[in-house]
């Protein structure tokens, strides 16, 4: 199995994307982490979805983990009112986040070298390097792990037992 | 004068500018001016780490590593933030009495901790409270940091050049708390009404904002009960041990490394919580800066210009005291007040060898000068620039001028209330 044959299309956001959409495009298609394109349009960066759930918080709650069980609920939700005003570029200055260079990987890396790269590089998403580029595709983590274990036999030995 | 204490003295004064400046990390200039002294010959291995006046001063070195472990193992307890907390809400959301509250626990906090521990412990309640209030963080960061400043100067523990001058001064826990506690706790009441003259603007009462305030569960803010009670007793034995030192007989730096072998031990935490908040890049600051003095004190510099300071004094140790008093003001103002005091302090300890009991409270005023005068500008003190570099990062700037402009009031005050002290105290009965 080969890059090509696990490519995907993925939304890709910019600096100006606000929080709001770039939590949106997480929720609703699953993802694991988000493109970030330059002004150009040119894939250059990944963030986790961890990170971008860390630019819907309050600063103070990163630095001071434990203040985040003083609210109620109705001081807790007066906490979201902010999420619009934030924006991915936030989160790309912010010193807290791993803004991580976007992996590139040839077409016809073997699944094997794809997988080697992406945990080298510590990355959920890789880009394919000859995909064009006004429609970059993608290599998304579960479709590496999802090739990974039907290669395998779909199973460890546990499992194989039922 | 030779080549060599020439080459020195250019290494001394270059690696002077580049902290102050900070051109490069502070860590890097003290190692570099510290290998920069190995090579010139103004020192070696036996004089940097076995000579007690000009090699590395491992008594400060372990005592400020004990106490971040000892911080580093209460910040899991969520202490700082139930007391904020608490007395935010006794303070029942008005901005003036929170803002009180908030600055007495800092200045009794940084009495114990490290003015940057403190400050670094205390900035998100607040940026929480400000939050819940609607009032603006900045004044009260401002006079948190300011706070921290002052109460740290209270204690041998409180600051870091206070740490310096107790090992080389061979000064008790004790001494600092009979003489420089009683002067810091009118510095604070006398803060605390200028922060009402400074800030007046930042104190509106909002009856429905100060609802927010009192929504807050502070005991949500506890961690695990037990490490709690851990903490508070170990810290509790490791301050005993400060005191009981004419009884004991130990140094603060093995009392307090007890103390974290204590608290390691009970807390059981994951090495990564234990030792997260040691700075080493500041113990080896420490230990270049040791090393370079200690070149000088090798070479016979520091010797000379105490010397010099002795016959220029004479037996006017008043005046003396006085002078080092406000001019360690103006130069910890300007200046990181470390390199400060670890500069001064063997010259201090010439001059009260020499002049005996009548020089002992240079110690004091150097105390006082070095510690109050990081109040003055942004950039007098490291927690300053940490509370700065928060407020940036939260869209909440403090431009250099802003700070400065009350940390000149402040330090023009406190410094202005510690000259009559220490000459009525120490000169004129």
């Amino acid at each position: 199995m080969r890059a090509v044959d696990l490519k995907v299309s993925l939304p890709v956001v910019r600096r100006e994307t606000t929080a709001v959409e770039a939590g949106r495009l997480i929720a609703d298609s699953g993802l694991v982490g988000l493109v970030i394109a330059n002004r150009l349009g040119v894939p250059t960066a990944i963030v986790s979805a961890v990170d971008v759930l860390r630019l819907m918080l309050p600063g103070y709650l990163l630095d001071d983990v434990s203040l985040a069980a003083v609210f109620d609920e109705a001081g807790a939700g007066e906490l979201w009112e902010h999420i619009s005003e934030r924006t991915v570029g936030e989160m790309l200055d912010d010193a807290g986040v791993a803004v991580r260079k976007i992996l590139s990987v040839e077409s016809d890396a073997t699944l094997v070298e794809i997988a080697a790269r992406m945990v080298d590089a510590r990355t959920q998403i890789a880009l394919l390097r000859d995909s064009p580029p006004d429609a970059p595709m993608f290599v998304t983590l579960p479709a590496v792990i999802s090739a990974v274990l039907a290669t395998a036999g779909g199973a460890g030995p546990g499992v194989a037992e039922q | 004068m030779t080549i060599q204490v020439v080459l020195a003295l250019a290494v001394f004064a270059a690696a002077y500018v580049l902290i102050a400046t900070e051109k490069l990390p502070r860590m890097t200039t003290a190692l570099g001016g510290a290998a920069a002294m190995v090579l010139i010959g103004a020192t070696n291995d036996t004089e940097m780490f076995f000579s007690p006046e000009s090699g590395i001063d491992w008594n400060v070195i372990f005592l400020l590593l004990a106490m971040m472990i000892i911080v580093g193992i209460i910040r899991q307890t969520g202490l700082f933030e139930f007391l904020a907390i608490w007395a935010a809400k006794k303070a029942r959301g008005y901005p003036f009495r929170i803002m009180v509250i908030l600055v007495v626990i800092t200045a009794v906090l940084s009495a114990f901790l490290d003015n940057v521990t403190t400050v670094l412990l205390t900035a998100p309640v607040t940026l929480l409270v400000c939050e819940r209030l609607a009032a603006p963080p900045v004044p009260f960061l401002i006079a948190e940091v300011m706070a921290s400043n002052i109460g740290g100067t209270a204690t041998l523990i409180g600051d870091p050049p206070n740490i310096i001058i107790a090992s080389r001064g061979g000064l008790t826990f004790n001494d600092f708390i009979i003489n420089l506690a009683p002067i810091v706790a009118v510095l604070l009441v006398v803060f605390i009404g200028l922060c009402r003259w400074m800030f007046r603007s930042a104190f509106l009462f909002h009856p429905d904002r100060a609802a927010r305030v009192m929504a807050l569960n502070e005991k949500e803010a506890l961690g695990e009960k037990s490490l709690l009670i851990k903490s508070v007793v170990v810290v509790g034995l490791v301050l005993a041990g400060f005191v009981a030192r004419p009884l004991l007989g130990l140094a603060p730096s093995v009392v307090a490394m007890l103390g974290a072998g204590l608290l390691v031990l009970l807390a059981r935490l994951e090495p990564r919580k234990v030792f997260g908040d040691v700075e080493w890049e500041t113990l080896l600051f420490f230990a270049g800066l040791f090393i370079m003095v200690g070149s000088l004190v090798n070479l016979g510099v520091i010797e000379s210009v105490g010397e010099s300071m002795a016959s220029l004094i004479g037996d006017q140790y008043d005046v003396a005291a006085l002078a080092l008093l406000a001019g360690s003001a103006l130069v910890s103002g300007l200046i990181d007040n470390i390199p400060y005091v670890a500069t001064l302090a063997p010259i201090t300890h010439g001059l009260v060898e020499a002049g005996g009991d009548a020089a002992r409270p240079l110690w004091w005023a150097l105390a006082l000068g070095a510690d109050l005068g990081g109040n003055a500008t942004a950039v007098g003190a490291s927690a300053n620039v940490v509370v700065i570099g928060i407020a940036k990062r939260y869209d909440h700037p403090i431009s250099f001028w802003t700070f400065t402009k009350y940390g000149l009031v402040v330090t023009v005050v406190t410094i202005g209330l510690c000259l009559p002290y220490v000459f009525i105290r120490y000169y004129m009965f």
